[in-house]
C-alpha cells in the first residue's frame, strides 16, 4: 500500500476522484479538490486503497458544507473501506452508492 | 518455496505527521515480503496510523521518537509501538464512539481507538518508567481475499 495518493476535481462531471493511500498526511492535498465542490458531488473512490479517520474527517467537513446544498455521495469503494464506514457509522451519514 | 523467517523489527520514527510516510511504507513493504492479506494489511495499517498520530497529537511537548517493533509469523502480525517520556494515557477515558449520530453531530474524534478496539484481536496498553507502549495483534488469515 505505497501508492500515491491523489485527488482530482472534474469540474465538467463534479465528481473528485481518489486515488492511492489517503492517510493523515494527505489531509491537506484532498482538501484543495474538495474545496472545489459546491453542490452535490460524487467522490469516485474505485482507485482508494486505503483511508484513516484523518481522511474520513477531512470528507466529513466537506459533506457538512455542503449539507445544504446534497452533499457528497461516496461510490466504488473497496470492501475494506466499505467495511470501515460501516463499522464507523459513517454509512448512514454519508449516501455511499 | 521456502518460507520467510518469522519478520522481528525495530524502527524508529520522529514524532512529525510527515513521518507517517515512511512507517506506513515501511508496514506495507514487509506486509507483501510476508504475503499478508490485504484485509489483515489494511487493518494493521489503519490502527498503526491512528496509534501513531495519536501519540504525536497527545504529547507535544516531548520530541522524542516514537519506536515500532514489527513481529510477523505465519498465523499473527503483532504491532508495538512506544512513546517515550510521557505521562500515563488510560484507554478507559476515551469516550465510547456514538455511530449512530446524525452528520451535523459526528466528528472523527476517537475514531481511532475505537478502531483498534474494533478490528484488532488482542489490544494492550502499557505505561513502565514513563514509556506508554500500545501492541496490538492481528490474526492472519490464510488466503487472501
Amino acid at each position: 500500500m505505497t501508492e500515491d495518493f491523489a485527488a482530482v476535481w472534474d469540474s465538467e462531471t463534479t465528481v473528485i476522484y481518489l486515488s492511492g493511500r489517503f492517510d493523515a498526511t494527505q489531509v491537506a492535498r484532498a482538501n484543495q479538490a474538495l474545496a472545489r465542490a459546491e453542490g452535490a458531488t460524487d467522490v469516485d473512490f474505485s482507485e482508494l486503497v486505503y483511508i484513516s479517520s484523518a481522511g474520513i474527517g477531512s470528507l466529513l467537513a466537506t459533506h457538512k458544507r455542503l449539507d445544504k446544498l446534497g452533499g457528497l455521495r461516496l461510490v466504488n469503494m473497496n470492501a475494506h473501506i466499505r467495511e470501515l464506514f460501516e463499522l464507523a457509522g459513517f454509512d448512514t451519514v454519508f449516501e455511499m452508492g | 518455496m521456502r518460507r520467510p523467517e518469522p519478520a522481528t523489527q525495530t524502527s524508529e520514527f520522529p514524532r512529525v505527521l510527515s513521518a507517517l510516510s515512511e512507517l506506513l511504507d515501511l508496514l506495507g513493504e514487509v506486509f507483501e515480503q510476508y504475503n499478508v492479506d490485504n484485509r489483515s494489511a489494511f487493518w494493521v495499517t489503519l490502527a498503526a496510523e491512528e496509534v501513531f498520530t495519536n501519540m504525536i497529537r497527545h504529547n507535544r511537548s516531548s520530541d522524542n521518537r516514537i519506536s515500532m517493533d514489527l513481529d510477523i509469523t505465519e498465523t499473527r502480525i503483532s504491532v508495538r509501538l512506544t512513546d517515550y517520556g510521557v505521562p500515563p494515557f488510560d484507554p478507559a477515558t476515551v469516550p465510547e464512539v456514538d455511530t449512530t449520530l446524525s452528520a451535523e453531530q459526528r466528528t472523527p474524534g476517537g475514531l481511532g481507538v475505537f478502531i483498534v478496539r474494533s478490528k484488532m484481536d488482542d489490544v494492550t496498553y502499557s505505561h513502565q518508567n514513563g514509556n506508554l507502549s500500545v501492541s496490538f495483534t492481528k490474526y492472519r488469515k490464510l488466503a487472501d481475499d
